[in-house]
This record gives C-alpha cells, structure tokens and sequence, in this order.
C-alpha cells in the first residue's frame, strides 16, 4: 500500500482512513467513487481502466475530480497525484482473454480537470467523450468510440474497433483506426493526419499539412487553404476539395480506387497524373486530354495552370483519376 | 522455286509493323522530353533516397525500431536477415533491381514482424483479409513495375502497401494492450 499526497476527499464512500494511507483501493462491485486532487493549471492527467465509458471536460478549478461507478470486474484504483499531476488507474480482474472478448459495462467516469491539461486515457473497451482540453490530447483504445470537442494543442486519437468523431478541433490532429470510421471538423490546425484501414473518413478541415491514408477505406473531405497534401489509397474511394496555395503540393495515389480532386477555378500548378495498368483520367479543370501509350496499358495526363507554381500528382495502377473545378 | 524467290516470298509475309515486347514510348518520351517532363525533383529526390535507403537500412537498424507511420521501420532485422549486403556496394539500385531488393527487404520485415506478434492475440477478427487485400494490391504494383521499373510514382505506392502492412500488423498486435 502507498499514500496518496495531498489529495482532497470529497464524500468518498471508502473509509477516509484508508483513502488517507492507501494508493490502491480496493474497490466492491459497481462501486460508487469519488476522488480529488489540487493541481496545477496545467497538469498531466493519466486515465487508465478496462472498460466502461468515461465523459472527460474542464472546469475552471485547478484540481481534478473524478466520480462515478466502478464496473463489476473492478477489483482495485489507484489514484495518485504526483509532481506533474494526476494518474486514476482501474485494475480488473482477468480471466483468459477478457480483455478482448468481453464486454462489460464496465466502469462509468465523470472526470473533470483544468483546461490547461495535458490528458492521457487509455482503455480497452470504452467509449470516451472529451471536451475543451486546451493543451494536449492523447487517447489510445482497442474497443469503443471517441468523441471529441474543442480540442486545442496537439492531439491523437487512436482506435482500433470504433467511431472517432471531432467537432471543431483545433492544432494538431492525429487520428487512426482500423475498423472504423472518421468524421467531423478540424479547425484551425497546422497539420491533419488521418488513417484507417477499413472505415471511411469524412473531414472538413483547415489544416495546411494534410495527409490521408486508407486501404480500403473512402475519404470525403473539404480542405481549405492547402500547402502539402498527400493522400494514400489502396481501394478506397476518394472525393475531396481543396485550395491549393500557390508553392503548395499535392500527391494522390490509389492501386484500384477512384481519386477525384476538385481545386479552385484559378488554381495555378504543374498538373502530371498517371494510370499505370489499366488506370483511366478524366481532366474536367481545362481542355488538355489523357494520351495513351500505343503500347501498354500506361495513360498520363500533363498541363499547367497559371505560373504553375504548385505541383499535382495523382497516380493510379488501375483505378480512376478525376480533376474538377469546385 | 531458288531461294531468291523463297527469301523474297518470306519477306511479303513479314508483318510491316512490329511490336515491342514491352511498352517503350515512356523510356523514349523521357529521352526526348525537357527535365520538366522527366521525373520532379521531389520524385528524383524520392528514388535517390529510396536506393540510399536500400543501402544504408542494415547499417542503422537497430534491433527493434517501433512502428509507425511517420516513422515506417523494419521491426525486427539482423545482419544475417539482410535480403542483401549493401557494405562495400556504393552503386544506387535502380529499376528491377530497386524493385526486386525492396521486396525482400519488406518480406524479411513483414515475417520477421509477424514471427515476434504470433503469440500476441490480435485485436481484431478480419486483420488477416485486410493484410490479403494489402499482399494483392503490391502484387498488382509489382506488375505495374514489371512494364516501368524506374516510375517513381509506382516505386512509392510499393513502399506505401509495404508500410501499410507493417503498419496494420503492428497496430493490430499492440503489446502495450497486453499489460492492461
């Protein structure tokens, strides 16, 4: 057993003595929680347990609390403020792959903390909402959904099985997921990065670095003011809108799926597109028309804009290749 | 008949027009076509720094450098794995040599990858189809290169599929989830 520093009790139902001298609590079936720490404006806040759902938003206080109800496979938390913050970890009882198959209903947390953290939430098999962090992000699940809102900083959400969805982030943004789908806007950030495998992402965004990868995954997205943009496709359909700055750069690549990019009307770049295998294109920004190998499968498609002072290139093996005006 | 005539007879059979085996008009476009049309920079920058990387990779891969998809990295890959020995061989890989030399390489990592993770359960159930889908899609690629073996644009799919595995092995086998 290890103490706990300065925390704050706040109407706990475990015994205030052991709360006082104890680290780790042991924790009865679906038992109700509650516990506090003072901190500073801008702490690290580390969140760890199994399963369950946990709903994560500021307050104006500098001092983290967190209530609600432990799951029944609960055995133990500990909860610990330390030099840079908080750490709240839910220990469960195992059973031989529990943590991949079963889905309790597991642990329900209402966390709330500075908006100045910087938080950390790790769980298994989870669906987690977090609002208003100011300073940094970072999520890592196997099971369940994430949804957040008015993120700032630097933030990361990985999931493997599940649903990410943002709603006006701003910074930062880093998003993956396996079997899952992405949606929602990223405001006001330098750069977005987006990954899945096979779920589909639907993103409007301001980022000015962006990047997309999927394999079999589709992309709908608007961007705005674009200086580097790479898009990564095995089969996934994709459908996107953007304004390209005038040094910006655009790489689009897909093995079978269907690339479809529109640029403003006055776009001015070095357009080169090839079809490799069997890979058609379709040029609906000027005149200028695909040639075709005489020999070969290979089609490509070269023109400049204006000065052509940014770069397109889009390539297939043998999907399709669409450039439009928006 | 002499065999003039038989020559001559022969020859009116010839068709008049002969096909390469291959598709050559790109090798013989980028002859003739101004640097602009040629390769980017970006794109000459990318192929030298793919057959630098071909070169130096077993010098600095530690032995084991995680995965990820800023930093796409052999997992597992010791001296005697090298599909090459790239010490003493300055010359740049280029064409089916660069192509044949990035496929063993990724092989070695991706078995190398899957050996380490094989006792780890996976996350999820359909990983296996998802990699399938990801082996096919480079077989189609490497077809593509078979026909164009110095096009960047391929040459970088082939290293975005291989990254693509590994990234999806390793996402899918986390060991961090196994201590929770």
């Amino acid at each position: 057993m290890k103490r706990i520093p300065n925390l704050t009790k706040t109407g706990s139902l475990v015994p205030i003595t052991l709360l006082c001298a104890c680290l780790s609590l042991p924790a009865l079936a679906q038992q109700k929680i509650e516990e506090s720490a003072d901190t500073s404006a801008n702490p690290t806040v580390e969140i760890e347990h199994v399963s369950g759902k946990a709903h994560i938003k500021v307050w104006e206080k500098n001092q983290v609390h967190i209530e609600g109800t432990l799951g029944k496979k609960s055995e133990t938390y500990q909860f610990e403020k330390h030099a840079s913050g908080v750490r709240f970890e839910v220990e469960t009882q195992r059973h031989r792959d529990d943590w991949k198959s079963g889905y309790d209903k597991g642990d329900d947390l209402l966390i709330r903390v500075p908006r100045g953290s910087r938080l950390l939430y790790t769980a298994v098999n989870a669906d987690v909402e977090i609002n208003d962090i100011a300073n940094a992000t970072q999520v890592d699940l196997v099971n369940g959904d994430i949804k957040v809102s008015r993120l700032q900083g630097k933030t990361k959400l990985e999931t493997v099985n599940g649903d990410i969805v943002i709603d006006d982030v701003a910074g930062e943004l880093m998003i993956e997921t396996v079997n899952g789908d992405i949606e929602g806007a990223h405001a006001n950030g330098d750069t977005g990065h987006f990954i899945t495998v096979n779920g589909d992402i639907d993103i409007t965004t301001q980022a000015r670095e962006l990047r997309m990868d999927s394999v079999n995954g589709d992309m709908e997205f608007v961007a705005a003011q674009i200086n580097e943009l790479d898009i990564v496709t095995v089969n996934g359909t994709v459908d996107g809108e953007i304004n390209l700055t005038e040094n910006g750069n655009v790489s689009a690549s897909s093995v079978g799926g269907k690339i479809t990019l529109a640029f403003q009307p006055e776009v001015a770049a070095r357009f080169e597109l090839q079809g490799h295998a069997g890979g058609n294109i379709e040029n609906n920004l000027t005149d200028a028309q695909a040639s075709k190998a005489k020999y070969g499968p290979t089609k490509w498609l070269e023109f400049t804009t204006g000065n052509g002072s940014a770069r397109v290139e889009m390539s297939t093996v043998h999907g399709l290749l669409e450039i439009n005006k928006h | 008949m002499d065999s003039k005539s038989r020559l001559s007879k022969l020859l009116k059979q010839l068709p008049t027009e002969k096909a390469p085996e291959r598709d050559l008009w790109q090798g013989i476009e980028l002859g003739l076509e101004p640097p602009e049309r040629s390769v980017s920079k970006g794109r000459l920058l990318w192929l030298g720094s793919a057959a630098a990387l071909i070169l130096s990779v077993g010098l600095i891969t530690p032995p084991w450098v995680s995965f990820t998809p800023e930093s796409a990295q052999s997992p597992v890959q010791s001296p005697a794995q090298q599909p090459f020995e790239p010490r003493g061989n300055t010359e740049p890989l280029l064409g089916n040599a660069l192509v044949s030399s990035l496929s063993k390489q990724h092989t070695a990592q991706l078995n190398a990858l899957l050996t380490t993770m094989q006792s780890m359960p996976a996350l999820t159930q359909n990983w296996q189809q998802q990699l399938t889908d990801l082996r096919q899609a480079e077989t189609v690629i490497t077809r593509a290169l078979k026909q164009d073996p110095n096009n960047t644009a391929l040459l970088q799919m082939l290293q975005n599929v291989h990254q693509q595995q590994l990234f999806l092995v390793k996402r899918v086998h986390t060991p961090q989830w196994q201590r929770i």
